[in-house]
């Protein structure tokens, strides 16, 4: 689960991690314009533990995900894989550094090349690495295949002929196949049918538990975050503004943009819903080429109005500050965290949330927030 | 043990005969001629009332944008609908292409499940939201373009009177279906059906865009036919929710009672399987298997092969939808499965007592309280 020994050093490590694209042309064609996807995103994912990415879209998770993988280069910042830096390595290292880190897509239909067998899409990895004999690769298959919950007679049939729950389980035994420690999931169930997500979850959970896997899973669903993940980072605009244990930030959360997420979030009850009085996000997501100064979200936050706009949040950036003393829960990047902590706004969603959960299926615990934080 | 009840349903707890509904369906079928032979809709019937909201719920496929939009026949050539569909008392099958054409523009509003088709990317805002107005209203070319910008700050989008010249590319994914919206709302239909309006969207723009359907169908009493595959949608702004599973509707009943007291294995199942805001679970209970193929004939009922509370009567024959008698409820402690009553076409009246249906030989007990349990 989420804090192990503090000793053990993370298995990744993101340091201040940029990518701007550059960006199409405009009016101001002199000047070089960029669009900045991520801008100066910090984190690290320690073994065995599962971190969530989510946000809404467009703010940049993918975008993470593809740096972190080495798809693409950063345009700034590090990334360390079990302490190794994956920019200063020979090709060669890094061939062997990417294979244990695998990606899982969120479009099973796209992912999986039609005119393979099964067998062959799975055994690809080994392939192109050159991992064992013909025969070898072929045992490792069908034990792939088994791991996920598929008949051994998959092997032979083509991707199309499968579902698609099944056909993601391809996908996951693909990863699987050269024996990862880290996974990075992008919307691994999105594209599948409501009825079919819950086996793809617990199969991960299943196969974390197991083979003491590592996992970055990127979702837009916070429903579907708070069940797999030991530890969130909220993105907005391509900077993360809050990163805690996972029930700390259902429980407790302390950036405004969370708040508002939590509270936009259906819950499936009607008396909570109807209950429920929503913060409104004014406006649209500013251009990532062009963010706001201060703080990413001043442009927008409900907080920053309510305490009558102060100057500080257009003018400095709020750094990721960690909350409490005690170092374990996590850290907001947010000026005003007290105020968060303290406001109706957070009150009436939390409400709504363990309203929820407490009444119509009664008792259920639920803590109670409390507005003070130490510091 | 009570005996069956022998009102129609519903009818017992309306104070009353129910009022007529507005959209009364029953038996629509829709079958694909395509390569394979897809029965999308496999015999539906459900009334819905004056300004009521009800929810369309169901996995991909089950049929819902078919089982929709089959009402007004916007549905390929190579389909075929059976049934009957009646708006207001007027069968839609005996209209014209032509008269069928103004009940879409001016009676039935529709937001298309994929926002792309409904705007075109060539021509501005005003221009494609002007045309919708003059198609409906006879006026001259200004007054339909102080209409067209009325509307679109109706629908709350920011500085409507400025963004109305911009092109659809230009609105971010929420605006673009606001203007969608607008288009839809602005012949003040009888009924919207708005079919997945808030899947491609993000959880502030969604709930802000549940919202604002919320609000103007409620301000015009427009009844609305909410599309959605996700259940945690149609909490807050319906009042009746009506399950799909393959083309079949297995659950009708009041949103409260599809989120307390679920009637259908289904219904439980989805309950148990999706994760929720509001906890976290232990395990994510699974629904084994998938959905069947709708090219299949499904010999008995379409849920069987997954459901756990299956009997030997379920793969043998199909269950149609069914009245759980309002007794269930009253003393749900008590309740007896000879209760449930066979009904036929499975007619749902409006009322504040909306019956509960299922179409299930072997419903879940009534678990009082919680889906969980
Ligand atoms: N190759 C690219 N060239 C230019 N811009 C890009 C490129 N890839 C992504 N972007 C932009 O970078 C930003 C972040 O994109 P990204 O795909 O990482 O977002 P995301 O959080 O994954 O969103 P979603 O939830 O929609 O998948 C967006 O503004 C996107 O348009
Ligand atoms: N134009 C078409 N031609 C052939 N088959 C079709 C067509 N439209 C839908 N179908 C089939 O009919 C069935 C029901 O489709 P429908 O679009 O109504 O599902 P849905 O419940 O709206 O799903 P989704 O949530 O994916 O929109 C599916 O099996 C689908 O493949
Ligand atoms: S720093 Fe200011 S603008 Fe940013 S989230 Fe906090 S209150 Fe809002
Ligand atoms: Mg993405
Ligand atoms: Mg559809």
């Amino acid at each position: 689960m989420s804090e192990g020994p503090a000793a053990a050093p993370p298995l990744l490590e993101v340091e201040d991690l940029r990518v701007w694209f550059p960006a199409g042309r405009g009016p101001a064609v002199k000047r070089r314009r960029f669009i900045k996807a991520v801008d100066g995103v910090s984190f690290t994912v320690h073994r065995g533990e599962t971190l969530g990415l989510v946000g809404e879209s467009g703010c940049g998770k993918t975008t993470t995900a593809r740096a972190v993988l080495k798809l693409l280069d950063p345009t700034e910042g590090r990334i360390l894989f079990d302490g190794v830096d994956l920019s200063a390595i020979p090709r060669r290292e890094l061939r062997r550094m990417r294979r244990r880190m695998q990606p899982i897509f969120q479009d099973p239909f796209a992912s999986l090349n039609p005119k393979r067998t099964v067998e062959a899409v799975v055994a690809e990895p080994l392939v192109i690495h050159r991992q064992g004999s013909a025969a070898e690769r072929r045992a490792r298959v069908s034990e792939l295949l088994a791991t996920v919950g598929l008949p051994p007679d998959a092997a032979t049939r083509y991707p199309h002929a499968f579902s698609g729950g099944q056909r993601q389980r391809i996908a996951i035994a693909r990863a699987m196949a050269l024996r990862p420690d880290l996974i990075v999931a992008d919307e691994p169930v999105s594209a599948l049918d409501v009825s079919i997500r819950a086996q793809i979850l617990n199969l991960l959970g299943d196969l974390q538990e197991e083979f003491g896997l590592t996992y970055v899973i990127i979702a837009h669903d916070l429903a579907l975050v708070r069940q797999v993940t030991d530890r969130v980072a909220v993105m907005y605009l391509g900077g993360i503004v809050e990163l805690r244990p996972t029930e700390e930030l259902y429980r407790r959360p302390r950036h405004p943009y969370t708040v508002a997420l939590l509270s936009s979030a259906p819950i499936p009850d009607t008396a909570a819903e109807q209950a429920r009085r929503r913060i409104v996000l004014e406006g649209d997501v500013p251009s990532p080429a062009d963010p706001p100064s201060g703080c990413r979200f001043h442009t927008r936050c409900w907080l920053r109005q309510k305490l009558g706009n102060p100057e500080v949040c257009a003018t400095d950036p709020p750094p990721l500050t960690p909350i409490g003393e005690s170092g374990t829960a996590g850290a907001a990047a947010c000026h005003f965290p007290h105020e968060v902590a303290g406001s109706s706004e957070l009150q009436e969603t939390l409400q709504a949330l363990t309203g929820a959960s407490g009444g119509a299926k009664g008792c259920r615990e639920v803590p109670v927030e409390e507005p003070e934080i130490s510091d | 043990m009570k005996s069956p009840a022998a009102d129609p349903a519903g009818a017992a707890d309306t104070s009353g005969a129910p009022a007529a509904p507005l959209l009364s369906v029953r038996d629509l079928s829709v079958t694909f001629h395509a390569h394979a032979e897809v029965r999308a809709v496999n015999g539906i019937s459900y009334d819905l009332g004056a300004g009521e909201h009800v929810g369309l719920v169901g996995e991909s496929g089950s049929g819902k944008s078919a089982g929709a939009l089959a009402l007004v026949r916007l549905v390929p050539d190579y389909a075929e609908i059976e049934g009957q569909v009646m708006l207001d008392g007027v069968d839609l099958a005996r209209l014209t292409e032509r008269e069928l054409r103004d009940v879409r523009g001016r009676r039935v509003g529709i937001v298309y499940q994929d926002p792309f088709s409904s705007l075109n990317p060539v021509l501005t805002i005003e221009k494609q939201l002007t045309e919708v107005v003059r198609r409906h209203s006879r006026v001259r070319a200004g007054k339909a373009r102080a209409e067209a910008a009325r509307l679109l700050e109706s629908v709350g989008v920011p500085n409507a009177a400025e963004r109305i010249s911009d092109y659809p590319h230009q609105y971010s994914g929420g605006m673009r279906q606001r203007a969608v919206i607008a288009m839809a709302v602005s012949p003040r239909p009888a009924l919207l059906i708005a079919d997945e309006p808030t899947t491609a969207l993000d959880v502030t723009v969604q709930a802000q865009i549940l919202e604002l359907l919320q609000d103007l169908t409620s301000e015009h009493g427009t009844t609305m036919l909410l599309i959605t595959h996700d259940l945690a949608v149609v909490a807050g702004i319906t009042r009746r929710v009506m399950v799909m599973y393959a083309g079949r509707i297995v659950e009708a009943s009041s949103t409260e009672d599809v989120f307390t007291r679920p009637a259908h294995p289904y219904t439980v199942a989805l309950h148990r399987s999706l994760p929720r805001i509001d906890e976290r679970r232990e395990r994510l209970m699974t629904i084994e298997g998938q959905p069947p193929d709708p090219s299949r004939p499904i010999a008995g009922c379409p849920f069987a092969p997954r459901c756990s509370a299956r009997i030997d009567r379920c793969t043998m024959e199909d269950p149609p939808l069914m009245t759980v008698p309002t007794a269930r409820r009253a003393a749900a402690e008590g309740w007896d499965r000879r209760m449930i009553r066979e009904q036929d076409g499975g007619a749902l009246f409006p009322g504040p007592a909306a019956p509960q249906l299922t179409a299930c030989w072997n419903p879940p007990p009534p678990a009082e309280g919680s889906p969980d349990e």
